[in-house]
C-alpha cells in the first residue's frame, strides 16, 4: 500500500504536479503511517512563520527587486558598467555579467533577470560582434549569477532552513561570487579577442555622466552593506528601507513607474513569494517527519562505512547536489535537501556557512543544466530558440562554473576568510 | 510592464494577453473575488511596510514600539504567503517539475493536466481539514496576541481559507479540462 501511494505521488510529481502538493502528499503518507494526526502538518508551518524573525524580509526584498526590474534601472546600470569596462576586450560581456549579477541578487534568480535584461543585452552583444552561441550561453547562465551576493533570496532561505547566521552567509558569498564572475569574465575576454569585438575608448565625461545617471541605483548595495555590517539596522528593517528607497527613486525621482502600476508589481512579486513560502510550509512538515523517523541519521550510518574522509564527502556532496540541481528548482531543493544534508555535513566537520555557499553554487549551475534548468526554458522562450540549441550554448559556461565550484568547495577559506578576519557573527 | 509568464508587454494586470484568458472568460462572482484578493494582498504588503517603518521610527525617536507589532508583521507574512499562493493557483504559476509536459503532445498534455489538477485538489482538501483541526485546537486554547489583544486563532484562519481557495481552483481547473476534452470529442 505504502509503495503504491509513493508511486502515485512520484508519478504525479513527474507529470507536473505543483511541488508543494507533492511534498505535502509525501508528508501525509509519512504522518499517516506514523499515526500522527494531520493537524501536525500545519503546526510546524505555523510555528516557523509566527516565530521566525527574518522570514518577512523575503516579500520585502522581492518587491524591491521587482520595482528595480520594472524601471529602467537596468539600462542605467548597463550604461555605467559599459563606460567603466567597455575598453577591455570582452568588456561588454563582462558588463552583461555584472549587470545580471546585480539584478539576480535583488530578484532572487526567479527568471526576472533574463526577462528584464535579456532583451537589452542580447541584441547589444550581437551588435558588438560576439558570436551568437556565446551570447546566448552568456545570458542564459548569467540568469542565476549573483545568487551569492546579498541580499539574495536563496541565501536568506538557506539561513532560515539551515538555522545559520544570514549575516555570515552574506559575507561568505562575496569572494566566491566575485570569483565566478572573474572566471567567466576571463573566458569572455578570450572570446572577445578571438572574435575581434568592438572595443570602446575610455572617456572620462562618459564615465561621469553614466555614474551620475545611475547614482541612485549604484548606492543601493552600499546602503545594504553599511546598514547590515555597520549594525545600524536589522535585516528586516533594511528590507523595508530598501523598499521605500526604491519606491522613492523609481516612482518619485525617475518617474518610470506609475502608481497605478504598483498593484500589478505587488501581484507578480507576491505570487512568486507565495509560491515559495507555500513550499516552505509543506517542506517544514516533511522535514519534521524525516527527522522524527531519523532519516538523516540512517543515511549517515550507511555513508560512514563507505565515505571516510571530509574530502571524499565533499566530492560526493557535489555530485549529489549537481544531480539535485538538474532535476529540482532551487527553492524546492533548498527546502527539502538542506535539512537532510545539514546534520550529515556537520558530522564530517564542514562549516555550515561553507556548506551554504557550496550548496548555492551547485544550484546556480543546476539552473542552466539540462533537463530542467529553469534558465534554459526562460531563455528559449525569451529569445525564441530551441531548448537543445541552448543546451549547446550553455556547455562552455557550465564547464567554467564547475571549475569555480571545485575551487569554492576545496578552498573553504574563500568563503570563510572574511568571516573570521572581520569576526562577523 | 512585462508579464512574467508570457513576457508580453501590457499596461494593466488584467490585460496580459496570455494570462488574462481565464479572467476574460470568468463570471461576475469570480471577477469580484479575484479583485478582492488582489486588493487585500496589496493592503497586507503596504501594512507590513508601514508597520516596520513605524517600529523603526518609534524605537529611534521615542524609545518605544508598537505593542505586539512584531507579532502582527510575522502573521502578515502568513497572510501574504497564502494569498500569493492562491493567486499563483489562479494563474497556474506554481513551481513544478514539468519534464514530461514539455515533451508530450497537446492532447496528452490536457489529460495529464486534468489528472494533476484533481490530485492536487485532493491533497489540498486534506490540508484544509488538517488546518481546520489546528485552528480549532488553537480556538480552544484561547491564546491572545499582544497586538490589539486579538485571539491568535483569528490570525490563523488564513491557513484553512487559503488551502480551500487553492483546492477549489484546482477542482475548477480539472472540470474545465474535462469540459474542453468533451467538446473536442463531440464536434
Amino acid at each position: 500500500m505504502i509503495a503504491l501511494l509513493v508511486g502515485i505521488i512520484s508519478v504525479m510529481a513527474l507529470l507536473g504536479a505543483p511541488v508543494f502538493v507533492v511534498i505535502a502528499a509525501f508528508a501525509m503518507v509519512g504522518f499517516h503511517y506514523a499515526d500522527i494526526p494531520f493537524a501536525a502538518l500545519v503546526v510546524d508551518t505555523y510555528n516557523k512563520f509566527a516565530s521566525n524573525p527574518v522570514l518577512y524580509t523575503i516579500p520585502l526584498f522581492t518587491f524591491a527587486g521587482f520595482i528595480l526590474a520594472e524601471s529602467r534601472a537596468s539600462l542605467r546600470i548597463v550604461n555605467f558598467s559599459r563606460a567603466i569596462l567597455g575598453w577591455l576586450p570582452g568588456g561588454f560581456a563582462i558588463v552583461a555579467l555584472a549587470a545580471c549579477a546585480f539584478f539576480t541578487a535583488f530578484t532572487g534568480a526567479s527568471g526576472v533577470t533574463i526577462i528584464a535584461l535579456g532583451g537589452l543585452l542580447y541584441p547589444a552583444l550581437i551588435k558588438e560582434k560576439y558570436p551568437e552561441r556565446f551570447s546566448l550561453g552568456l545570458i542564459t547562465t548569467s540568469g542565476s549569477l549573483g545568487l551569492l551576493f546579498p541580499p539574495s533570496l536563496p541565501i536568506i532561505i538557506f539561513g532560515v532552513v539551515g538555522e545559520t547566521s544570514i549575516n555570515q552567509l552574506f559575507a561568505a558569498g562575496l569572494i566566491p561570487g566575485v570569483l565566478l564572475i572573474v572566471l567567466l569574465g576571463m573566458y569572455s575576454t578570450f572570446v572577445g579577442f578571438r572574435s575581434e569585438v568592438v572595443r570602446e575608448k575610455v572617456s572620462m565625461p562618459q564615465i561621469i555622466r553614466t555614474t551620475w545617471e545611475a547614482k541612485w541605483e549604484l548606492i543601493i548595495p552600499v546602503i545594504v552593506a553599511v546598514g547590515i555590517y555597520g549594525g545600524f539596522v536589522t535585516l528586516g528593517e533594511m528590507a523595508t528601507l530598501i523598499v521605500i528607497y526604491s519606491l522613492i527613486v523609481e516612482v518619485l525621482i525617475h518617474r518610470e513607474i506609475k502608481i497605478r502600476h504598483l498593484p500589478a508589481i505587488t501581484n507578480q512579486s507576491m505570487v512568486l513569494v507565495g509560491g515559495i513560502l507555500i513550499i516552505l510550509g509543506a517542506a517544514l512538515a516533511l522535514t519534521n517527519y524525516m527527522i522524527d523517523a531519523q532519516v538523516p541519521m540512517k543515511i549517515l550510518e550507511a555513508m560512514q562505512t563507505v565515505i571516510t574522509s571530509k574530502w571524499l564527502f565533499l566530492i560526493g556532496l557535489n555530485v549529489f547536489l549537481l544531480i539535485v540541481g538538474c532535476v529540482m528548482d532551487i527553492y524546492s531543493a533548498l527546502l527539502v535537501v538542506v535539512p537532510l544534508i545539514m546534520p550529515i555535513a556537520l558530522s564530517y566537520g564542514i562549516d555550515p556557512v561553507h556548506l551554504g555557499i557550496i550548496f548555492l553554487t551547485n544550484m546556480e549551475i543546476g539552473y542552466s543544466t539540462p533537463p530542467v534548468g529553469m534558465n534554459l526554458f526562460i531563455s528559449s522562450f525569451r529569445f525564441n530558440k530551441s531548448v537543445p540549441a541552448l543546451y549547446r550554448a550553455a556547455v562552455p559556461f557550465l564547464i567554467i562554473l564547475l571549475i569555480g565550484l571545485m575551487l569554492i568547495t576545496y578552498i573553504p577559506d574563500l568563503s570563510l576568510w572574511l568571516i573570521t578576519h572581520f569576526g562577523i557573527r | 510592464m512585462q508579464c512574467l509568464k508570457c513576457g508580453k508587454e501590457f499596461d494593466n494586470f488584467y490585460e496580459c494577453p496570455l494570462c488574462s484568458e481565464v479572467w476574460r472568460k470568468s463570471g461576475r462572482f469570480t471577477r469580484i473575488f479575484t479583485k478582492t484578493e488582489d486588493v487585500l494582498l496589496n493592503l497586507f504588503l503596504a501594512l507590513m511596510v508601514l508597520m516596520v517603518l513605524a517600529q523603526i521610527l518609534m524605537r529611534n525617536f521615542f524609545q518605544s514600539g508598537i505593542l505586539g507589532g512584531d507579532d502582527l508583521i510575522r502573521h502578515l507574512v502568513l497572510w501574504i504567503a497564502f494569498f500569493g499562493a492562491a493567486i499563483a493557483t489562479r494563474s497556474n504559476s506554481h513551481v513544478k517539475i514539468d519534464v514530461i509536459t514539455h515533451l508530450a503532445g497537446e492532447k496528452i498534455r490536457k489529460t495529464i493536466d486534468v489528472a494533476v489538477s484533481f490530485f492536487s485538489c485532493l491533497v489540498c482538501a486534506i490540508l484544509v481539514g488538517a488546518s481546520c483541526h489546528f485552528v480549532i485546537i488553537e480556538f480552544e486554547a484561547a491564546n491572545h496576541s499582544q497586538f490589539l489583544n486579538l485571539p491568535v486563532w483569528t490570525m490563523e484562519t488564513v491557513m484553512p481559507l487559503g488551502y480551500l481557495v487553492i483546492a477549489v481552483r484546482f477542482a475548477l481547473n480539472g472540470i474545465r479540462g474535462i469540459k474542453d476534452m468533451g467538446r473536442e470529442m463531440i464536434p
